[in-house]
């Protein structure tokens, strides 16, 4: 019976204590000292907005608020105001936000100034590297690249939330590829082969950067090498990426080794496989293209609830969701709900004439409002990647079609001409294979090897020399 | 007068009888005809067999799509990144 009477003395003393630290303004300090960051990051950036002097202090405090929560918190923010914060992380967004308005000069101005400790240094050296690529200064980019690269890597190793480990692993992947899509720009695809060959296989970009690979072998005319590396995407283990470049790009490498039959097939594959796919999801699309939460939800269902999904439709939400966006937003959507439960209670625990109830009431208006940014923002990007795939296709089956009308084409010149193609479709021979010292060979059984993914070549002989077409004389 | 034209006459026709004379025509009785010993002077200007000239066609190039650069894919891993 003491110990009940001394328990409920300690708690109301807790209880006025809780009731005094809420004064009758916000206070971004003791928001953030009991954990509300994200009400504290909104308080602060109100806050350091009026005033004309900034206090050094404050600005650490942002900085720190900023890490906790998420830079993508201050995109609402009007951008004189955020221009006006000489904090690492708002030149970053800034620097980032001009960066996809293509406004490169200012992006730099910002970016620059981002330190090498920080958080986003490797991103900038990304955005910079990719801007020194565009206005052709090869050293800039090179050092950017390297930098970018190399300081992702060491972060990767070093932190351990798993959200930030994707993060920095994906971006020195990024870093590491931009490297060789600029060779392949300034047309040195060899190069360009070289430098995709240094990836890691196991690395989330791999298996996108085989399409990126097999184009720069394409253009040296190395056809069976790039054939190779598309047939990759048949094995099992990358059943669930969806690359319909990488048909077209089938069907254009079978059409410069003339082997037109080989291509007819691809093309028709293509319209097969594609069409009832592509339709059905456009009409998932079509159906809730007005929804501001479907995608979302799409986005973080469970493989259960995918099962229930047209197969297409799930895979597609699968190869999406991985993406790390999706994985840091939803971080930080957990986060901002947490918060606003938190302080809902604290709100609904104080006293109805407490002086912080207005300033408090306001901050959980933010918050929600913060979560359906949230929310928004996922379920638009979700939908955004859905549309851009079904009108990608569209568009590749265009260019298919020009393939085929171009086969056609050159079926009848031969037909006009008397002609015919050199030799019909063979096996193939080993004598056509090209590799270098650093490549091995290993002949195909049918079964697909984890470790020989990436490496496979064609041995198909160039069918495009004509002969004179003999017509047998009658008897 | 009159004696003057008449022996005018008389004289004229007197000049047109001793101008008619006999003509007698004679024709070959044989002609011979070597044909193998004909020749034609000219030039040949028809082909020796018969064949068709191809004609002309138009043929249109179609631009088969082909990548440039992987701008696109750097926007998209950057938009995708955060």
């Amino acid at each position: 019976m003491k110990y009940l009477v001394l328990l409920s003395l300690i708690s109301q003393l807790a209880w006025s204590d809780e009731e005094v630290k809420w004064k009758n303004r916000a206070e971004a300090e003791v928001l953030a000292q009991q954990g509300f960051v994200f009400a504290a990051l909104d308080v602060q950036v109100r806050k350091l907005a009026k005033q004309k002097d900034l206090e050094s202090s404050d600005l650490e405090l942002l900085e720190d608020l900023i890490m906790k929560t998420n830079v993508e918190a201050l995109e609402d923010y009007d951008r004189k105001v955020l221009a006006k914060l000489p904090v690492a992380s708002v030149q970053f967004l800034l620097g980032r936000e001009a960066w996809k308005e293509k406004k490169s000069k200012e992006a730099r101005q910002w970016l620059v100034n981002v330190p090498k400790w920080h958080r986003y240094y490797p991103e900038a050296r990304f955005l910079l590297a990719d801007m020194a690529a565009d206005a052709g200064k090869t050293g800039a980019r090179e050092a950017f690249e390297e930098q970018c690269q190399s300081v992702a890597a060491e972060r990767a190793e070093e932190v351990k939330s798993p959200v930030l480990k994707r993060y920095y692993t994906v971006l020195s992947e990024d870093c590491r590829a931009l490297r060789a899509r600029k060779l392949y720009k300034e047309g040195k695809y060899q190069e360009s082969v070289d430098t995709y060959s240094k990836i890691d296989k196991r690395s989330y970009k791999w298996p996108y950067l085989l399409l990126e690979k097999a184009w720069a072998h394409y253009n040296i005319q190395d056809y069976n090498r790039s054939l190779g590396l598309l047939v990759t995407y048949k094995s099992p283990l990358l059943s669930s990426y969806f690359l319909p470049e990488a048909e077209i790009l089938t069907a254009l490498g079978y059409f410069r080794m003339c082997l037109y039959d080989d291509a007819l097939v691809v093309i028709d594959q293509f319209y097969n496989n594609y069409k009832p796919r592509t339709e059905a999801l456009e009409a998932m699309l079509n159906t809730h293209k007005d929804s501001q939460t479907h995608f979302y939800q799409l986005m973080y269902m469970t493989a259960e609830q995918r099962k229930k999904l047209h197969p297409f439709i799930a895979q597609l939400a699968t190869q999406v969701s991985q993406r790390p966006r999706f994985a840091l937003d939803r971080s930080a959507l957990a986060k901002v709900k947490q918060e606003g439960d938190r302080l809902a209670r604290v709100f609904h625990g104080l006293s109805s004439q407490h002086q912080a109830r207005a300033w408090m009431q306001e901050s959980m208006k933010q918050l929600e409002a913060m979560k359906e940014n949230l929310v928004g923002r996922i379920n638009y990007h979700a939908k955004r990647d859905m549309f851009a795939f079904v009108t990608n296709v569209y568009g590749l089956s265009e260019e298919l079609f020009k393939v085929k009308l171009e086969i056609i084409s050159r079926k009848k010149d031969l037909v006009y001409g008397s002609k015919r193609l050199v030799s019909d479709r063979g096996r193939g021979n080993f004598d056509q294979v090209k590799r270098s010292r650093f490549e091995a060979f290993w002949k195909f059984h049918g079964a697909f090897w984890a470790d020989e993914l990436g490496d496979f070549s064609f041995g198909l002989e160039n069918n495009c020399a004509t002969v004179r077409k003999e017509v047998p004389l009658e008897e | 007068m009159k004696n003057k034209l008449l022996g005018l006459c008389i004289l004229v026709m007197s000049g047109t009888a001793l101008a008619e004379e006999k003509v007698i025509y004679q024709y070959k009785k044989y002609e011979k005809f070597d044909l193998g010993d004909l020749e034609v002077k000219g030039q040949l200007i028809a082909p020796g067999d018969l064949s068709v000239r191809e004609r002309d066609r138009r043929r249109f190039e179609l631009d088969l799509y082909n990548r440039t650069d992987f701008d696109k894919n750097i926007k998209h891993d950057i938009q995708t990144l955060r």
